[in-house]
């Protein structure tokens, strides 16, 4: 076996050392809770709360940290506001997290305009990433071709093993950060990347089967079959709108979920003005001046957002939005199962 | 890195009134602010918000600009109670605007409908800078009364250029109205239109962009010659913040202005 040279060691302590390092000088944000509910908080100015390796993402997506829900863009007529510059650290991500980067950079980095908080953020950002190590009855990425554990997008991503982790590293930030912390970091053992090798095989394993029993088996005509029967005239999206109470809880907690509104508020001298997170599932959100509104019905909307998730940006980047997290799952207060439908469009 | 949310301050210098509910308003941008015609600037009531409008004004002055606008919600509402000297935001310009080289060589068929005819102006400028370069040029406007009509003198100085045939309609006429009577698209049987020489750019309320845009297609306009001008919520115009997507575009920067077979099966065209 040849390791690469990309791989390397750290023990449960070496990590809980790097971590108050980091946040000596960097805001750190770690995952902490319980039976498969981890929230994302940030540590404390001590060089953080207990560091506890989670198993699965956490209820908030990453794109909380680089996105964040009502962001000052600056005041009066000037250019820029600071925030956005201090260099933050996540730990703990996981691979349905880092798949959203696509579609967050997409939206934010590329083409002719750029949102420049979200690139100073981006910048700034550290993303120490983990493997799963157990999957929710929501989880369902393997169905999207990603897997339960990162395969790019990170700086240092972390695989447990006995005692420690092996670490890999993906970005030439990951690469500073182990330089500049060279004592922490050991030689890999090939045994240790076995380990990982194993349980990054059996989880895989876990969440394919586990999608395969919830009937998620379109093999790769996903694409195709959305875009043959996920027409806006179809009769599902009446049924399944029916108990959206337009919370808009499915856009907030969705990693790639980016539509916001700018709204300005008076000031002593002048204005300032706020990108706030909206929702394609409000029923104003594409309402004109003069009352018109191209999506007046919860199904329009509930249509909208599919096309967006699976017809949109497979057309521009050739990447479905959506990372099968699950949380929308969870956090629908209708009970409106994405997973439900797609069999549905699928049948 | 300027932030393309970010307005340039711009000083109201004049206001005038078109219709009981539209008026025109004369802005100068703390710096030039160039823009092809048919794109999009975002005018900001400081301290309120924003609204999108195409200039009015000529494409080839950049010191100043006209936007002609209709009362219809929070910022212009606001903006009809300013006054001279009132301190406004601008930034843009945004989307494509007209494709000039596309409609050269052609008869140009302009249809508008009530305020409509604000960012068909603009381009009307345009056109007459490149006057040499059309063989005609028909503009069919029309409103719900007469005084409802904008820019009305203009209109009939235009109506005396050369190459230019310009047909008036109202919905509901007046005592002094002796002028076409009906809908905008009753005045497209008045010009001979020849059809596989004609583009078409429509501007006005979606209804009357709906059935302007059927009928020319029924008469055999094709599809890909027909230019309209799509309204559609908005919010950063620049691509970023997902209101105004239409299928598979944003209006805001894949639009304004699409010709018909690009739309034409997208869900909520007309809404």
């Amino acid at each position: 076996m040849v390791l690469a040279e990309t791989l390397y060691y750290l023990s449960d302590r070496g990590l809980v050392e790097l971590l108050e390092k980091l946040g000596k000088d960097k805001r750190v944000y770690l995952p902490a809770g319980e039976e498969l509910e981890y929230h994302l908080e940030e540590a404390g100015s001590d060089g953080g709360r207990e560091w506890q390796f989670t198993a699965v993402r956490s209820v908030e997506p990453l794109k909380a940290v680089l996105f964040p829900a009502r962001q000052d863009t600056g005041g009066c007529f000037e250019s820029q506001s600071e925030n956005g510059k201090e260099e933050q650290v996540v730990v703990g991500a996981k691979a349905c997290d880092l798949a959203s980067l696509r579609i967050l950079d997409h939206v934010f980095v590329e083409g002719d305009f750029q949102d420049p908080d979200y690139k100073a953020r981006r910048d700034g950002l550290l993303i120490i990433s983990g493997d799963c190590t157990d999957a929710k009855e929501v989880c369902f990425c393997t169905l999207f071709g990603s897997k339960p554990y990162p395969a790019d997008g990170y700086d240092l991503n972390l695989s447990p093993v006995d005692g420690g982790y092996v670490v890999e590293c993906g970005s030439d930030k990951g690469k500073k950060v182990i330089e500049e912390q060279g004592g922490l970091f050991g030689r890999v053992q090939e045994q240790q990347v076995k380990q990982r090798e194993e349980n990054r095989a059996a989880l895989t394993k876990k969440v394919d089967e586990q999608i395969k029993a919830q009937g998620l088996t379109f093999g790769d005509k996903l694409g195709q079959l959305l875009e043959e029967k996920a027409g806006p005239n179809v009769e599902l999206w009446t049924k399944y709108a029916a108990t959206c109470v337009e919370c808009a809880g499915c856009n907030f907690i969705c990693p790639t979920c980016h539509c916001f509104l700018l709204c300005d508020m008076e000031e002593q001298q002048g204005f300032k003005r706020f990108r706030n997170w909206d929702s394609c599932q409000y029923k104003n959100f594409a309402r004109v001046a003069g009352g018109a509104n191209q999506r007046p019905r919860r199904a329009q909307r509930l249509h909208t957002r599919f096309e967006k998730k699976f017809k949109f940006f497979p057309d521009r980047i050739e990447q479905f939005a959506c990372t099968g997290c699950g949380r929308c799952v969870e956090a629908c207060l209708g009970k409106i199962d994405l997973r439900e439908i797609l069999k549905e469009l699928a049948k | 890195m300027r932030s393309p949310y970010q307005p340039i301050a711009a000083t109201l210098e004049k206001v005038a009134e078109e219709t009981p509910n539209i008026k025109t308003f004369w802005l100068r941008p703390a710096e030039p602010l160039a823009f092809r015609t048919g794109q999009f600037v975002e005018l900001t009531v400081p301290g309120l918000g924003e609204a999108p409008f195409t200039p009015s004004s000529s494409p080839a002055v950049a010191e100043q600009m006209e936007v002609t606008i209709m009362k219809a919600g929070t910022v212009t509402d606001r903006l009809h109670e300013l006054q001279s000297g009132a301190k406004l935001g601008l930034r843009g310009p945004y989307g494509k605007g007209y494709p000039m080289e596309d409609m050269y060589g052609k008869e140009l068929l302009i249809m508008g409908g009530g305020v409509g005819l604000a960012p068909l102006r603009s381009l009307l400028y345009q056109v007459f800078e490149d006057i040499d370069k059309f063989s005609r040029v028909m503009l069919l406007y029309g409103a719900k009364t007469p005084a409802d009509l904008i820019y009305p003198e203009q209109l009939k100085e235009w109506s005396k250029r050369e190459k230019f045939e310009v047909l008036v309609s109202v919905d509901v006429g007046d005592n002094g109205w002796t002028g076409n009577v009906g809908v905008v698209t009753t005045l497209i049987p008045k010009v001979k239109l020849n059809l596989d020489k004609t583009v078409a750019v429509v501007c006005g309320p979606p209804v009357m962009m709906k059935f302007a845009t059927l009928e020319l297609i029924q008469m055999g306009m094709a599809k890909d010659r027909l230019y309209l001008s799509m309204e559609k919520n908005m919010s950063c115009g620049v691509g970023k913040c997902g209101h105004c997507r239409l299928g598979p575009y944003y209006v805001c920067q894949d639009g304004p202005v699409f010709t018909y077979d690009k739309i034409e099966t997208l869900a909520g065209l007309w809404e």
